[in-house]
């Protein structure tokens, strides 16, 4: 009797075992990414990561600028109503600059989004859970084989551990065909939005850091510069002929924050621009199956890129505040 | 107003302000004509924001509508995400199905039912 259970019981594990192996080699056989696909991919995820904070950062910074330009240039004001209303339309704007900003970091959320997901399906955080809850599953099953023998004093070895490798083999190779399949459809249909969202950031980014000379656009950044400069004269004391130590420093601090705003602005443009270039490329290698290793040297240049707006962008942050 | 047209506006806005703002650099100006450039200064001023402010706003509505693009791309990954972890939960599942057996039995045979 206990044979004969124990027979049925190994003849079920055995069509499992038989399925499972049977789907991990049809799974296997038609895999839809390279190994080294799924890597270019986790490391375009990494490289992008933080990648929206930057041009919100510039907006930012612009408003809060537009805002000290307009108590510098209020000093400069000789009636109570022009010197008020420099300041009132200073602090007016810089709101309005700020709500545009908050827009923009809503917009741009989702390039993250798009990189964290990215990162996820590349990762090996399904296949690392699935080895844990395959050992779980062997554990429990010699436990329920361990627990039947005492019941009926039979001696049916434990397969915990066969059954373990099994699912998180045959499982594993599921698993990895789902996410191949994912992470392909996800790339090669972002590649549009892609285009379109890195071009609009380089667009935004025009109006602060006027990137071609001959075109005529908002160059923020300078404009602040060039006001505060131009207005920098009349705020010479009038009684003392010279320039006040608080004077001096704000005005400092205001053209450091222009520059650095530019380089920012910039730097955030540039980057827009490689993280275009990358991901065209990478829907390219993927759609045409090739090795896209090639690519590596792109996206180093790119997290270089996003790290360096990191650094401009703290440096601003220490500069304005 | 289209955007060249905004920015070609912008551009006399600018001039027209650096024009008020050199005059009011001249010492020999009297305190009522000081005042006039100012308040002419204030109103370009204000112009020049509104200006700004339109064109960063049209900037942002292309950004918006990439986004909502690429939103339905992370939509569907998040999606697969979910499927892809449901696969896992099974094995996991029926790990702790088979230890609740385990234990059940276990526990029956102790109090002498089975």
């Amino acid at each position: 009797m206990m044979n004969l259970a124990n027979t049925r019981c190994t003849g079920r594990w055995s069509q499992l075992v038989a399925f499972t192996l049977l789907l991990s080699m049809v799974l296997a056989g038609c895999s839809v990414l390279t190994d080294s696909q799924v890597n270019v991919i986790n490391n375009f995820a990494q490289a992008t990561k933080g990648f929206s904070a930057s041009p919100a950062a510039v907006m930012e910074a612009h408003a809060t600028l537009r805002a000290e330009r307009g108590v510098l240039v209020a000093s400069t004001m000789t009636t109570h109503k022009s010197a008020l209303k420099t300041l009132e339309q200073g602090m007016q704007q810089e709101d309005r600059l700020r709500q545009e900003a908050s827009k923009a970091t809503a917009a741009l959320s989702i390039l993250d989004t798009y990189s964290d997901l990215l990162n996820t399906l590349s990762s090996d955080r399904f296949t690392d859970d699935l080895k844990n809850k395959s050992v779980a599953l062997g554990t429990a099953l010699d436990q329920d084989v361990a627990v039947l023998n005492k019941l009926t004093g039979g001696s049916t070895q434990s397969f915990g551990a066969l059954v373990a490798g099994i699912v998180r083999g045959g499982g594993g190779i599921l698993v990895r065909h789902m996410q191949q399949k994912a992470l392909y459809q996800a790339v090669t249909n972002a590649h549009e939005a892609v285009t379109q969202a890195t071009r609009a950031v380089e667009k935004l980014m025009a109006a602060y850091s006027q990137l071609d000379p001959k075109k005529l656009d908002l160059d923020l950044f300078m404009q602040e510069f060039m006001e505060i400069k131009q207005n920098f004269p009349m705020m010479q004391s009038a009684a003392s002929h010279r320039w006040d130590l608080q004077t001096l420093d704000r005005v400092q601090a205001a053209l450091r924050s222009s520059e650095r705003g530019l380089a920012l602005a910039k730097s955030c443009s540039d980057a827009a621009a490689k993280y275009r270039e990358a991901h065209a490329k990478l829907v390219q290698a993927l759609k045409g199956g090739s090795d896209p290793s090639f690519l590596i040297a792109e996206i180093n240049a790119l997290a270089q890129q996003v790290k360096a707006g990191k650094e401009v962008r703290d440096e601003l942050k220490k500069k304005v505040s | 107003m289209a955007n060249t047209e905004r920015l070609a506006v912008l551009a006399k806005v600018r001039l027209a302000k650096q024009e008020a703002n050199t005059r009011r650099e001249d010492n020999s100006l009297s305190d009522r004509d000081r005042g006039l450039l100012e308040q002419a200064y204030t109103l370009l001023d204000e112009v020049e924001d509104d200006l700004i402010l339109q064109e960063i706003g049209d900037r942002i509505d292309e950004l918006k509508a990439a986004s909502a693009a690429l939103g339905k791309v992370t939509a569907k990954m998040g999606t697969n995400v979910k499927e892809i972890q449901k696969v896992v939960d099974l094995v996991g599942d029926a790990a702790q199905a088979l230890k609740a057996l385990a234990n059940i039995v276990a526990a029956a045979a102790t109090a002498g039912i089975l």
